[in-house]
Formats: C-alpha cells, structure tokens, sequence
C-alpha cells in the first residue's frame, strides 16, 4: 500500500502541475476576461474573504445545503431500510427512484421554478437529484447485511429496535459515510446551480450570477475556487470520520 | 426437549441425513463427538431452526440460545456488550451488568471486557459467544466447540465453572475434547461419517472413540 507520505507527495505535485497548466494557458490567452491567471484569481479571492457579503452568501448556501441533505439523508434511511427489508416496497419505489435518477437537472431546476419560489425550488431539485445516491447506498447495506449475524437476532429473539440500533444501522455506516461524502458534494453542485437559476435574496449561485452579470470571469474562477475549498473541507472531515469508524466496524 | 423424527438433509450431491432419528431428554447435557464433516454443527443448526430439513420433523419444546462456533459477535460493540446482548431486558440494567461481570470472571475474560471482537483471539471470542447464550434467557442450550483452541489448564478450569451452570438443563455440546465430554455430558453420542447415524459412547470408550477421531 501506498505510504501517506507518498500519497500526499503525489497529491501535490498534481495539485502544482494543474496550476501550472493554468498559468501557461491564461499566459498563451493573455486575457483576463476569458481565462484569469491563478495569482490574479488568489487575490481576488484574499479580497472576497474581507466582504461580509461573501461570509453571508456561503452561510446561505451551507444551510441549504444541511437542511436539503439532512431532509433527503432522513427520507434515504427511512425509505432505503423499508426497501431494504422488504421487496414489496423495493419494487414500489423503483420506478420513482429510476425517474429520479434519470431526470435531467436543468429541466427539474426549470420547473421547479415555476411551481416554488426560489428558497423552496433550491432545496426540492436537491432533493430529487440527491435522494437517490443516497437511498440506494443505504439499500445496498441493507442487501449486505451480515446474515449471520441476522439469524443471531432472529435465533434470540431481539427485538426490532435493538436490531435497528444495534446492528443494522451500525453495519450500513459504511455505506452511509460513501453516501455522505458523494451525496454532499453533488448537493453542493445543484444546490448552487439551482441558486444560479432560481436567484434566491442571497447564496453562493446569486453571486455567481452577479459575477457573470458584471463579465467579471476572475470573480466566477474566485467563487468555484471557494466552493472547491468547501467541498475539500468537508471532505477532509468524513475522510477523519471514515477512518475513526473503520477500524472498529471492521472488527 | 428435541425431537429429530425421520430427518432426510441433503448438500447438492452429498446426504448429509437420512431418515435421522435424534431425541435430547430435558434435563440432560449430551455431547456429539465425530469426525470433521460429519455434521456436528449441520445438527445443531437443525435444532436451532437456521436449517431447515428437506423433509421429517424437528420438534423442540422451549426457547433456544446458541454458542456458536463461528461466534457471531458484533465487531463494533465490547466483549462485555455482545456478551449481555441476548439477556432479557425484563432485567435491570444493574442486575444484567452484574451477572455479565460475574460470567465473564468465570470464563476467565475480565481483563478483555472492554476489547472488541477484532482485538481478542478465537478461543476468547468462542467463549464471549458462550457467555452470551449462557445470559440469554433459554430452555435449550446449544454449543459447539465452545471451549476450543484453549490450553488444557485454562480449559479445565472453566469446564469446573461450567458445571454447575449447566446441571438440570437440556444441552447439546458438540466437542473434541475428552475433559470437556467427560465432564460436563450426561450422554456422549457418536456422529458417523454422512449418511450420519448416531449411536451413544459408553463412558469406558470415549476417550479411545475421541483418540481415533482426532488421529484421523
């Protein structure tokens, strides 16, 4: 296996390639309006930090992007446990969950905007694109129950909430941490490409539009720049959570 | 009580049982001893209920624990945890603690109470599993090789604390080894190669049948 060292080693020197790549190419553009440079890009950056209205455009978004993921994590265990323990419900779901899955974005974000206004539409396309990652994540741990440890249960007669917090939610949290961390950076992406559309009073996509409005392209490259850091931020947090569980669950 | 009547158990090609015949009378400790393969745990798991026969009858009168072989312990909760796991919640919670803690003196896992099942050994994960079937409430006991891969100082010891625990209960214990027939069993009865038949070791053979049957 790959030592940490090494890992981190190659994470760089890619990390340092790609910025290069980027230097050379806003070099060969040699126009800001169409490809900024990175140094230009950073300190744009440096001077958004400084503004409130950034602190609480990324505040809006982070909540909607909790709320979206916690309501959709809640309906994903409910309903994915139920699918899980029962093929009735399974074959009942499906044909929603492949429409789901099959939606395309835009057209979701279009008419979610017509029916909702734009708090409300942000957080259902979220809804409709994230729940089936997740929901299908907590089915497959369900579909990989230990059956051993399952006819354990059935032979002593535990009773079912014992089995639910004492076995079953502990054997999916695996696949609820894959879920976690898949689920909330695709929340993250449609949360502030719905924002973009919907125009909500304030959020990270709001800001993106305004940026685009003022053909400000150094400002567009700041904001993903920002929302790339956020995204390894909270990818860097599950990756601790995963390791701390991992061990034990592994027994 | 079990009653295996007319049992028939097949595994693709290989029959396993049958027309098995088998009766545990309440109240005793009977040991299944037998070659490897033969079927020891397949019998156990018949009357447990996780096997179902392809045909005959297993009747059973009373609830059922289970030591089994492969332990089947929760790998993220402590020893101690997984061994009150099955231990009726009609007790209290201080009641359940000190019966765990007193189990778990006697077997001799005190000091691994707060380990998890990834951080003790086999042997001491077999016996976590038998003193969760101990505390679960039951009628039945079932235990296979519950006190395997133990030194024989350890195993005599706990077999000496096993005793009375099981006195006037209605066990199967499959073993290999001849302290712990010979000390705890009522009844020792001999499994053949499949098709089993079963057919009960005098006390004078046991130890010539065991010696034949672990040379093998």
């Amino acid at each position: 296996m790959i030592s940490t060292f090494r890992k981190r080693l190659w994470i760089t020197l890619s990390s340092l390639t790609g910025i290069l790549l980027w230097k050379i190419a806003s070099f060969i553009v040699a126009r800001e309006i169409i490809l900024p440079s990175p140094e230009a890009t950073l300190m744009y950056l440096s001077g958004m930090f400084r503004e409130a209205g950034t602190w609480l455009a990324v505040v809006a978004t982070m909540r909607r992007v909790l709320f979206a993921f916690l309501m959709n994590m809640v309906f994903a265990l409910t309903l994915g446990v139920a699918s899980g323990f029962s093929s009735g419900i399974y074959y009942a779901l499906k044909p929603l969950v492949t429409v789901m899955k099959a939606v395309p974005t835009m057209g979701v974000i279009l008419l979610s905007l017509i029916w909702f206004n734009s708090e409300t539409a942000v957080v259902f396309v979220c809804t409709l694109i994230v729940f089936p990652v997740l929901y299908s994540s907590v089915v497959s741990g369900i579909q990989h129950l230990d059956n051993k440890l399952l006819e354990m249960h059935r032979l002593f007669q535990i009773k079912w909430p014992k089995t639910l917090f004492h076995f079953v939610l502990p054997s999916l949290r695996p696949y609820l941490i894959a879920g976690v961390m898949s689920g909330l950076g695709l929340s993250m992406k449609v949360i502030i490409a719905a924002e973009v559309l919907s125009q909500p009073k304030t959020g990270i996509g709001t800001m993106f539009q305004i940026e685009r409005a003022r053909l400000n392209t150094t400002g567009v490259f700041a904001w993903s720049l920002l929302v790339i850091l956020l995204t390894a931020g909270m990818d860097v947090l599950f990756s601790v959570v995963k390791k701390h569980y991992g061990k034990r669950d592994r027994g | 009580m079990i009653i295996l009547k007319g049992v028939n158990k097949r595994f693709g090609e290989k029959r396993l049982f049958e027309n098995l015949d088998f009766h545990v009378s309440p109240g005793t400790v009977n040991c299944l001893i037998g070659p490897s393969g033969c079927g020891k745990t397949s019998i156990l798991n018949l009357m447990s209920g996780l096997l179902p026969p392809d045909s005959g009858e297993v009747i059973s009168s009373g609830r059922i624990s289970y030591a089994f072989q492969e332990t089947r312990l929760l790998p993220w909760e402590t020893v101690r945890d997984n061994a009150m796991y099955a231990m009726s919640p009609r007790l209290n919670r201080m009641e359940r603690l000190e019966r765990t803690g007193e189990l778990l003196n006697q077997l001799e896992l005190s000091e691994a109470s707060q380990l998890r099942p990834g951080e003790i050994s086999g042997g001491m994960a077999r016996r976590v599993s038998l003193a969760r079937a101990l505390l679960a409430p039951h009628d039945i006991l079932l235990m296979d090789e519950p006190l395997s891969s133990l030194d024989p100082y350890l195993r005599s010891g706990i077999v000496e604390s096993l005793r009375p625990m099981l006195q006037g209960k209605s066990v199967v214990l499959v073993t290999h080894d001849y302290v712990t027939a010979t000390a705890l069993s009522d009844r020792v009865f001999y499994l053949s190669r499949p098709p089993v038949h079963i057919t009960e070791v005098k006390k004078n053979d046991i130890e010539g049948t065991l010696e034949e049957i672990n040379s093998e």
